[in-house]
């Protein structure tokens, strides 16, 4: 379960949300500038909202009356970065193993190593630098490396949009499986009704900063209230054959 | 001949880097993070003595640092320690002379950090302390050896300012760049060349250092 309810003065918007989910994954969805991915930051722990309160499980993550503030590093929430954000310098196999869940030793965390290589097929490319490799295998690091951190919550922000269109549908299958295998809740960004409608049940709209509309994603589809998402759903090229097929 | 010099100026320049290399990070890493005005009043501040006559920065650390001055005063009766006219003193001047080159290439370093790698080091539990050496530093490892290339070789051929502040005393505080002026000042010609072509040398030699090690760090990337 996690909470969030928070308040944050940006360059030229108020973020103001205000939302409680226990999904599977829950979709949210906004333009670019809507405040989606701040209000990721925000529950990461990366930026400080003005006030409000974060809470995941049973774990206070930030409390502005009470003073609360974890750190990034003390919040157990994994972040797929849109740009996937591997460290450039380091291989493959030493971004997995820097990242690796402190309470392992040595052996133990050599043996999480192994075992995520292989259950993301990513032995061939372990010796090579990020940039040497591909949009989809790079995405396969960056979830491979957020796996063996072990953290309680997963937060994906536009995980897709650095990839081509091609591409894109086999990455989204691939992390719609992985999720449900490591058995982890997960808020997903995007732009993309299409996305939301594969990945989630339930969504929420936001737009300058605010929540407009949330529902499941197949009434959202149906019966959008607001212009903002009648637009989103006629513009999305949308085949929901297409998509059940996958 | 008397190698004093080449002694003298190699540590001073050597210690005066180390000093930068540190201070200028760290310098560039917090200020990075200040607020507008101040950061602009701290880099003013900073970048001085780049543009400033090394004779100036002379004067103003022998204000700050000389017998009868109170700074200069306290340390020395704290630690019966003399700050000016000693070996050591070039060493304050070549700090204060090089810092800037270093601060604005690590300055420029940080900004063009693509500060996502910094967030997703945090969400993976890294500590903010391996971020910065293995992630942020590794990151700008170039600019960071420009920057000490730099620093350094300006440290070398100090000269203003630590004429100034440790003046010229054989054996004692000569370095290369005040033996060349004092040999030719007194007419010899041939000691200053000698000492011109040792520091043309070092220099060269150092460079190439760099370089070469630039190379290998390519081709072990590939």
């Amino acid at each position: 379960m996690l909470k969030v309810k928070i308040k944050k003065q940006l360059d030229n918007i108020l973020l103001d949300i205000d939302f409680e989910t226990d999904d599977e994954i829950l979709g949210l969805i906004g333009a670019s500038g809507s405040g989606k991915s701040m209000t990721l930051k925000c529950i990461a722990g990366i930026e400080k909202p003005d006030s409000g309160c974060i809470m995941l499980n049973n774990t206070v993550l930030f409390d502005s009356n009470k003073r609360i503030n974890l750190r990034p590093q003390d919040r157990k929430i994994g972040y797929l970065f849109q740009n996937y954000a591997l460290f450039p310098q380091m291989t493959v196999k030493k971004n997995i193993q820097v990242s690796v869940n402190k309470k392992y030793n040595k052996i133990e965390s050599e043996n999480k190593v192994k075992q995520i290589i292989e259950l993301l097929n990513i032995k061939s490319i372990e010796n090579k630098m990020p940039n040497e490799i591909s949009g989809g295998q790079q995405q396969r690091v960056a979830v491979a490396r957020i796996i063996v951190n072990e953290p309680d919550f997963l937060l994906l922000d536009e995980p897709f949009s650095a990839l081509d269109a091609f591409l894109r549908w086999n990455i989204a299958k691939e992390l719609k499986s992985i999720i449900k295998e490591i058995n982890k809740k997960a808020i997903f960004v995007t732009h993309s009704i299409n996305e939301v409608y594969y990945l989630c049940k339930n969504a929420i709209v936001i737009d300058k900063g605010k929540e407009i509309e949330r529902n499941s994603v197949n009434l959202l589809i149906e019966n959008p209230k607001t212009n903002i998402v009648k637009t989103m759903v006629k513009y999305s090229d949308f085949s929901r054959k297409d998509i059940d097929n996958l | 001949m008397d190698l004093y010099p080449l002694y003298n100026s190699l540590r001073i320049a050597l210690i005066a880097t180390v000093l930068i290399f540190f201070i200028g990070i760290f310098a560039a890493y917090y200020i990075a993070k200040l607020p507008g005005i101040v950061k602009g009043v701290l880099d003013v501040i900073l970048t001085l003595p780049l543009v400033l006559p090394p004779t100036v920065v002379g004067y103003l650390l022998l204000m700050l640092l000389g017998p009868r001055r109170p700074f200069g005063t306290l340390i020395n009766e704290l630690f019966g320690i003399r700050l000016v006219m000693t070996w050591w003193s070039g060493i304050f001047a070549s700090v204060v002379v090089a810092f800037p080159l270093m601060y604005r290439t690590a300055r420029g370093a940080f900004e063009s950090f693509d500060e996502n790698l910094a967030y997703a080091g945090k969400t993976l539990g890294l500590s903010n302390i391996y971020i910065f050496w293995n992630i942020r530093m590794p990151y700008s490892a170039k600019s960071m050896m420009a920057g000490i290339v730099l620093a350094f070789a300006r440290a070398l051929g100090e000269y203003g300012a630590t004429s100034m502040v440790a003046g010229y005393t054989p054996g004692k505080t000569a370095t290369i760049s005040t033996t060349v002026y004092q040999l030719w000042r007194t007419n010899d010609e041939v000691g200053a060349g000698v000492w011109v072509l040792i520091n043309i040398l070092i220099s060269a030699v150092f460079l190439l250092l760099i370089n070469s090690n630039e190379k290998r760090r390519k081709v072990k990337i590939k």
